[in-house]
């Protein structure tokens, strides 16, 4: 069964709702994402993907069409519980996400929220500390974190309430270089180990490569979808949409103009290293 | 003589109490006028604490900052006139919009350095042009711009009080490749047009490797590495270990130079990749590109 099913989703902000841009719209998007993807979500800001990101545990609800989270649609009322604690979501300022001064505390409040009993709460607290590797911090303040420690607990915080799918609207944008790789690690992991189900939204390119699948949004609508290899050859597209590319894809291509023979299709910096030897 | 100067200077936050914490330690940097400066280090580091000492914002416990080769702290009654010369764009500078117009929002500074209405009318439009705010939104107010139109209004307001030094604390976080590419373009042009010396903080490797002429590295609170930005991309490992990082082209360099290929260790844009790449390719006869 597919994780996250969208079908034909219309939306648009109501005149004097809190809103990123009055003109956003979600034009007709559909996408299916099987359980246990990993997919990177990009575009502009005020494209429609935090609009989207923010149907999938039905913060917000389709005007027209239809998300189904596990095959329940998110308007049915009755399930709202169920979706939200299928589908987690992290957001970019991890200032604005902690709600507890103790770390062990913070991550302890979903699962408070959701009734779960004690012993249990206790096991899930440890056992999603251990899992974004801040198990030994559960002691500590959590306003004295570094950035990137933050991000982990408020994955944590997720966690802690048993998701199959995480949502994450732009999770690294506040953070430093090394703060950016804990969290992405931690995010790559969870896919891998735990067979999370991700959403990222980013707005880095060597994040997106790291992805599954790779989605680009415009003007409310899906543009471009496919494997990361697939998205980012078409670097022409790209450029066109004013959207990056990796610095390995861009040197590849940038060689390629002036009749270097170089693949298309190079990603990494192994990759390009790669294709650079075979030349040298 | 250097245009700002800060001369050994230290600061601690919470001094005397329990939580007491050295922000700055022994920092001595002089920055040229027209340089522009990319300034990078782990959160924590004291990048913003370092930028705020040099408007004044902070004061140094010991130590001393200069400007012109006069010490700001000299008249503590005068320091709201350094802060007119040492502009500084917050991080997230939009949240702290607040007049009825964009028009009102830039020419805040202006008007409190006591401008004519005239004068102030030509540095609001000459600034909206700099950051490429359409004159059309001048009159609008902030809450109705985009996201990234909004902090191009705040760097404008900034920009209009025409400081010799100007800040920018992070000032293309969050915003999307065009955003970011329009903003950093824009700086440039006007650090260039005026021969503004521009101090840009980052966490982004890629922006300073585009912009900075140097790059000053801070590591808890000191000073590890003032150098031109190809030194410092040069020396990944050490950079590493400070929780930072090189861009993706100087990582590919490195593992060309470590499979013996002779390519420069000083790449550290895809311009001068591709340059140095065709320069070995075609044995030198087509480096122009």
């Amino acid at each position: 069964m597919n994780m996250i099913s969208v079908d034909s989703l219309r939306f648009r902000y109501e005149e004097g709702e809190e809103q990123p841009d009055s003109t956003v719209v979600l034009d007709g998007v559909d996408l299916t994402i099987p359980r246990g993807q990993f997919i990177a979500l990009l575009g502009h800001n005020g494209c429609g993907k935090s609009t989207l990101a923010k149907h999938f545990n039905a913060l917000l609800l389709p005007l027209g069409g239809a998300v189904l989270i596990k095959g329940v649609s998110t308007a049915d009322e009755d399930k709202r519980y169920d979706i939200r604690s299928t589908v987690g979501m992290v957001l970019q300022n991890p200032d604005n996400q902690l709600v507890s001064t103790i770390v062990e505390e913070d991550v302890a409040f979903g699962p408070e929220n959701l009734g779960v009993d004690p012993a249990e709460i206790r096991e899930r607290v440890d056992a999603a500390l251990k899992a974004v590797g801040m198990y030994e911090y559960r002691g500590h303040a959590a306003h004295k974190l570094s950035g990137g420690q933050k991000q982990r607990v408020a994955i944590a915080g997720v966690l802690a309430m048993q998701p199959e799918c995480i949502v994450l609207d732009e999770p690294t944008a506040m953070l430093d270089p090394r703060g950016r790789k804990e969290v992405i690690d931690t995010i790559c992991r969870l896919n891998r180990e735990q067979g999370i189900t991700i959403v990222l939204i980013t707005h880095y390119m060597e994040e997106a490569v790291l992805a599954d699948r790779v989605v680009v949004m415009e003007n409310g609508k899906v543009v471009v979808d496919g494997t990361p290899h697939e998205v980012f050859s078409k670097v022409d597209t790209l450029r066109e949409l004013e959207l990056d590319v990796p610095q390995p894809t861009e040197l590849c291509y940038a060689l390629r103009q002036v009749g270097i023979d170089l693949p298309n299709n190079v990603l990494t910096i192994d990759e390009c290293v790669e294709a650079l030897s075979a030349l040298l | 003589m250097a245009l700002i100067e800060t001369e050994n200077c230290t600061l601690r936050y919470s001094a005397g109490t329990p939580f007491e914490r050295e922000a700055l330690h022994d920092v001595s940097v002089s920055i040229e006028e027209g340089e522009f400066v990319g300034v990078i280090g782990h959160t924590g580091s004291g990048k913003s604490s370092f930028v705020q000492l040099l408007n004044g914002l902070l004061k140094p416990e010991s130590g001393r900052v200069l400007l012109d080769g006069r010490d700001i702290w000299e008249s503590p009654k005068e320091i709201r006139k350094v802060r007119f010369e040492v502009g500084m764009v917050f991080q997230y500078p939009e949240y702290q919009l607040f007049e009825e117009t964009v028009f009102k929002d830039i020419a805040f500074g202006p008007h409190n350095m006591g401008l004519s209405d005239e004068e102030i009318r030509e540095r609001v439009v000459t600034a909206a042009e700099w950051v490429g705010l359409k004159a059309e939104l001048l009159e609008k107010s902030p809450f109705e711009l985009s996201g990234g139109e909004k902090r191009r209004a705040a760097i404008a307001g900034v920009m209009a009080m025409r400081p010799r030094v100007l800040i920018l604390d992070e000032p293309t976080a969050g915003l999307d490749p065009r955003g970011r590419d329009l903003i950093l373009n824009r700086i440039r042009a006007y650090q260039q047009e005026f021969h503004t010396t521009v101090l840009l903080v980052s966490h982004s490797m890629e922006d300073i490797a585009r912009v900075a002429d140097r790059v000053l590295v801070l590591n808890n609170g000191s000073v590890a590495m003032f150098e031109t930005t190809d030194r410092i991309f040069s020396q990944a490992a050490e950079l590493e270990n400070m929780g930072l990082s090189v861009p993706a082209v100087t990582k590919i360099f490195a593992k060309l130079r470590e499979r013996g290929f002779a390519v420069p260790d000083s790449v550290y844009t895809v311009e001068t990749a591709k340059a140095a790449l065709l320069t070995l390719l075609k044995g030198g006869a087509d480096n122009a590109v």
